[in-house]
């Protein structure tokens, strides 16, 4: 039942015009959980996020908040961080402080000054004057700076260093600890490995891939088979279900499986190969098999 | 909620209150100046529904460049919608807001104004007639009417603000009268031109069926001579172009 889960996302489709950026997709996290959504630029992340939001309207489906559509009353309990900067640039740190301690009943101003002293950041700077790494902060503080029960996060470390993205990564496993629900969005494959505990990817807007970090890593395998002469033709190998994509490169060939590894290793070896051996992938391995090495550059998500 | 709308407003009171300020100094000092000659009159009066409409321009003026409120939250709206408010709750409250500040901008010259009679002990020239009260009420009416037009053609986009009110101020001012003049000639495309510039705001200010801006046309309009009809039009276009904005801006997407 929806009111079992923290975020609730059912059959949603977002089209604009004919483009559809999300199809049909069904994600549904648990309350305290950390849930990364990965995908290359343009596969729906963003998209998903605004509707979810109520700042775009869903073609199709329903989304749901602790069992509820969104309200403006659930933003009491709910913080967000795009992943374009939506901050007042003409405005500094300590306006939008101000600005949150008006417009928040939980808003913890001894957390926000914590978090400020974090990210060491001026608080009579004006945001337009800010890096982008610094602007993600300063997003992130007003966010954190309200304790909410729910973090949608956006690209949550964008333009932030090595140091502070741990910093980031920290303050979502705190968040998580306490209670929060967190979904976020990251290019950094390595923060939702190690924060998350259940991963989905989009791809142009379909969920192919849905689990937990350890159940993923323990089904998504590597089979890779070294052949003394030329690759022989496997019949039906690449249409079979359990494989996402098979690999050729001279006298080795390496068939990432979603599924059954063992089974795929068996097939193989009846084609009298020198090797056989399956591997363990890690989720930026499970990431770009599941994508297809399709990526786009950089340009905002959709 | 309205927190930085009012953060905004007091940005363009910064700009407005320097402009009128350095004015009223200027004026102050050629007139107090040692030497300089004030040619006081003893017997001429200035009705306040005049010095009304003078001022009243200024707050016109101001009630435009606040006019897209609605329309500057769009660049990163995501901040303001994903508060604990209403997007109709936070609209009226800006437009409410903004509403006061048209006020204030209104008395800020009126004040000025009489301030530099006092100087010279004029204040008696001013005198109340029968035309004050809807001198004041239409001169609020039209930067209403204005205001809600601009907000009404605004609040549903991103950026583009700034230009609709230069638009709006070319529009008002110069176009429309000219097409009043150019078109009264023609019969039907006058009519068009005629039923245009019923959205013009500018053009309720004069009490002549003729004369654009201050300036006779020779051309019919249906703007109505009596002020009270004028008075219930901008106001009438001022609230739908408010209502037109809500709703727009409610629907939104980003």
């Amino acid at each position: 039942m929806s009111s079992t889960y923290a975020i609730a996302i059912r059959d949603f489709t977002k089209r604009y015009g004919s483009f559809e950026a999300v199809s049909n997709l069904t994600l549904e996290v648990e309350p305290g959980s950390i849930c990364g959504l990965l995908g290359p630029n343009g596969s729906g992340k963003t998209t998903t996020f605004k509707c979810l939001l109520n700042l775009a309207r869903p073609t199709s489906g329903t989304m749901q908040v602790e069992g509820a559509p969104v309200q403006p009353a659930t933003f009491e309990e709910l913080a967000y961080v795009p992943e374009r900067s939506a901050l007042y640039e003409w405005l500094t740190l300590a306006d939008h402080l101000e600005f949150n301690r008006r417009s928040y009943r939980k808003y913890d101003a001894k957390r926000a000054d914590e978090l400020v002293n974090l990210f060491r950041l001026e608080r009579k700077k004006k945001v337009g004057k800010l890096s982008k790494g610094q602007q993600t902060a300063v997003a992130l503080i007003l966010a954190f700076s309200i304790q909410p029960r729910i973090l949608v996060l956006d690209e949550p470390a964008s333009g932030l260093d090595p140091v502070f993205q741990r910093v980031v990564l920290d303050l979502i496993i705190e968040a998580a600890a306490g209670g929060a629900t967190i979904l976020f969005s990251s290019h950094q494959i390595g923060q939702v490995e190690r924060a998350a505990d259940r991963v989905a990817i989009l791809k142009n807007g379909k969920l192919i891939v849905d689990g937990t970090v350890d159940s993923l890593k323990g089904s998504e395998k590597v089979v890779e088979a070294i052949f003394d002469q030329a690759v022989p033709e496997v019949d039906g190998l690449t249409s079979d279900a359990r494989i996402r994509r098979v690999e050729r490169s001279g006298r080795i060939l390496r068939a990432y499986v979603k599924e059954d590894s063992d089974g795929i290793a068996r097939r193989l070896s009846e084609y009298s190969p020198k090797n056989v051996a399956v591997m363990d992938l890690n989720l930026e391995d499970i990431f770009i098999n599941a994508v297809g090495g399709e990526t786009a550059l950089p340009q905002g998500d959709r | 909620m309205y927190y930085i709308e009012l953060l905004r407003l007091r940005r363009s009171f910064i700009i407005y209150g320097g402009i009128l300020g350095s004015l009223f100094l200027l004026s102050m000092i050629t007139t107090h100046w040692p030497g300089a000659i004030v040619n006081k009159g003893d017997s001429g009066t200035i009705p306040l529904s005049v010095l009304l409409s003078i001022v009243g321009f200024c707050a016109i003026i101001f009630a435009t460049a606040i006019g897209t409120s609605l329309n500057r939250e769009n660049d990163g709206v995501e901040m303001v919608w994903t508060k604990p408010i209403a997007r109709e709750r936070l609209a009226l409250m800006y437009i409410a807001l903004d509403l006061v500040a048209i006020i204030v901008a209104f008395l800020v010259p009126l004040a000025l104004a009489i301030l530099i009679f006092a100087s010279f002990g004029l204040t008696k020239v001013i005198q109340p007639d029968d035309k004050w009260i809807s001198a004041l009420i239409l001169t609020f009416g039209i930067a209403f009417m204005w205001y809600g037009l601009l907000q009404g053609l605004t609040s549903w986009q991103s950026g583009r603000g700034g230009i609709m009110v230069a638009i709006s101020w070319a529009a008002a001012a110069v176009v429309m009268p000219v097409l009043m003049a150019a078109t009264a000639r023609s019969p039907g495309l006058h009519e068009v031109i005629m039923v245009l510039n019923l959205l013009n705001p500018l053009a309720y200010l004069s009490s002549s069926a003729h004369v654009q801006i201050g300036v006779d046309t020779g051309a019919p309009t249906l703007i109505p001579h009596d002020v009270w009809a004028r008075v219930a039009m901008t106001w009438g276009f001022g609230i739908l172009g408010s209502l037109a904005a809500i709703v727009g801006w409610k629907r939104l997407e980003v």
